[in-house]
């Protein structure tokens, strides 16, 4: 069975999730298991560099602004979102913690000399800083404007309280 | 898995997104969903990519990226805004265009 198709039914389930899920919160949570199945996906299509980018934008900096969002957005105050106790919380962070590691030493056959042609970063470099330079500086000015739109528009007024 | 299966999935993901974006009356799952639907677009063209062996829809794929990126952080930025002005992010309470 290619480990291709879990990924798949993972990705629809949780974005069905994402919208069917009564709490906020658990969408959120939902959004970063859809964004870590993706990135899985990508892994099959030979794109390494764009499923770790995948994790580090997506389900890092997106699901977390989205987190911050939810909080701060939030009316009732003390509710229990997951519906479990600190203790066991802390303790399948753990295990989970532990059963990636175990299995990235058990089973990763990719050696550090190992060539990857097709999709590697240093291809994918040459394209980007050769052919798409411009597109690359427009999209570096665009971040600078959403960064400094962001903090004009989330800053608190001086006169307001 | 064939590339149908991708493209498979990228439609359902983009169907789900849009749905969502129609039906939630919540403002953050909106733009939750909004980020559903451009992943969906991410995952067409990294499959095209591949069967091409072209780079260039990977690189798509990056500045894609990048503007969801700053898309999320405007649009958080607005909610909070938005709930700061009216108490609500609900979508049915925000229909004036003007405060």
């Amino acid at each position: 069975m290619d480990f291709a198709y879990v990924l798949w039914f993972v990705a629809v389930f949780s974005s069905i999730m994402v919208v069917h899920s009564k709490e906020v919160f658990h969408s959120a949570l939902y959004l970063a298991l859809t964004f870590v199945a993706v990135a899985g996906l990508f892994l099959m299509l030979d794109a390494e560099f764009l499923a770790v980018i995948q994790i580090l934008i997506y389900a890092g900096a997106v699901t977390v602004i989205a987190l911050f969002a939810i909080m701060l957005t939030r009316r009732e105050e003390g509710v229990d979102v997951l519906g479990l106790s600190l203790n066991s919380m802390k303790i399948i962070s753990v295990v989970v913690f532990g059963v990636v590691i175990i299995s990235i030493i058990v089973f990763s056959q990719v050696g550090l000399e190992e060539k990857l042609i097709y999709g590697s970063t240093y291809n994918i470099a040459t394209l980007l800083f050769e052919s798409y330079i411009l597109h690359f500086e427009l999209i570096a000015y665009l971040l600078l404007g959403a960064l400094i739109a962001a903090v004009y528009l989330a800053r608190r007024d001086e006169n307001e309280s | 898995m064939n590339p149908e299966g991708y493209f498979l999935l990228s439609a359902l993901m983009l169907i789900i997104g849009g749905y969502g974006v129609i039906v939630s009356r919540n403002a953050i799952r909106v733009l939750m969903c909004l980020e559903i639907m451009m992943n969906a677009a991410n995952i067409n063209l990294v499959t095209f990519s591949r069967l091409a062996g072209d780079l260039s829809g990977q690189l798509f794929v990056t500045f894609s990226l990048a503007i969801a990126a700053a898309e999320a952080a405007v649009g958080f930025a607005l909610i909070l805004l938005i709930y700061r002005l009216y108490g609500t992010v609900e979508i049915s309470v925000l229909s004036k265009l003007r405060y």
